[in-house]
């Protein structure tokens, strides 16, 4: 199955960095609708907007550690709510411990990236989602 | 209990080997460690730092302690553009809101590596989350009693340097 790069992406990240990489990494694979946002409580509201809009985004890339509402939280809002339950999730962590990814995985995580990472660890993550 | 020093000494490896990590994956670029140094006080400046505080326990054979202490790691300005430049393929000729947190990101990867390997080692660490600081020439204090470990880096984008600030709590 090869993946549909018109579909809408979110990143998440409080820092602006990480999410000026993530975007142009996703950009260079191919992805055309690339949003991001710097907090997780926004980022929620900006993915119920765009499914009540018709213009549902399709993939999350976020952060884990993040003011306000960190990744696990949105992870969490977004797989108790029916309509997102299967919406794809790349959680994004500098911390690759074995609790955390246990912690992620319970709350439905889709894959997991450890940071640092470089631009084809990144794709394969993303492949490893889609195909 | 083991000999200070020695535990010290052990205790930044970790640091060295994330930050030449974070450098060599999202910097594409190679970091070179100079000799650590015991200082009483970093003597150090810098344009720009991050740091991120410690709170840590050690337990294993040999130690059972507490300890408390700081990662503090600090750019030249010209070294700070050019990391930001090369991370995200443009170039930066002066700080802004794009750019800012790369320091921060930087510290806060290093960090979160370095935890991982010294995990079992017997090392439980919480940390702070990072702030930067910003000012021509800075200089970073620790409060008195705080033993400071100075590694230089090098690099074909510029030099750096990264502090590790640590005490055992009473």
């Amino acid at each position: 199955m090869a993946i549909d790069f018109s579909m809408r992406v979110l990143v998440v990240d409080d820092m602006a960095v990480m999410r000026k990489m993530v975007k142009k990494i996703l950009k260079d694979l191919g992805f055309a609708k690339v949003d991001d946002s710097a907090n997780g409580k926004i980022a929620f509201e900006m993915i119920k907007d765009a499914h009540a809009t018709g213009s549902p985004f399709q993939f999350i890339v976020s952060d884990w550690n993040m003011p306000e509402m960190s990744g696990i939280e949105l992870l969490q809002k977004i797989r108790a709510d029916e309509t997102f339950k299967k919406l794809p999730f790349l959680m994004v962590t500098a911390e690759g411990e074995k609790d955390n990814l246990i912690i992620a995985i319970k709350a439905g995580v889709t894959n997991f990236i450890i940071k640092p990472f470089t631009p084809d660890v990144f794709r394969e993550k993303v492949e490893k989602i889609f195909t | 209990m083991s000999d200070f020093n020695t535990r010290y000494l052990s205790f930044c490896k970790p640091f060295i080997d994330a930050i030449r990590e974070v450098y060599s994956t999202m910097v594409t670029k190679e970091l070179k460690a100079g000799s650590p140094v015991f200082k009483e006080q970093s003597g150090n400046y810098a344009d720009y730092s991050a740091l991120m505080g410690i709170n840590g326990t050690l337990k294993n054979e040999e130690d059972d302690l507490q300890f408390k202490g700081s990662l503090v790691i600090s750019w030249p300005l010209q070294t700070y553009l050019n990391t930001a430049s090369t991370m995200l393929g443009e170039e930066y000729k002066e700080i802004n809101d794009e750019i800012e947190d790369v320091g921060m990101e930087i510290c806060n990867i290093t960090m979160g590596n370095a935890k991982k390997i010294l995990n079992p080692l017997g090392y439980k660490i919480e940390m702070s989350i990072p702030n930067l600081i910003s000012g021509d020439h800075h200089r970073v204090k620790s409060e008195d009693g705080v033993k400071t470990i100075v590694i230089p880096f090098t690099s074909d984008i510029g030099d750096l340097f990264i502090e590790l600030n640590y005490k055992d709590s009473e």
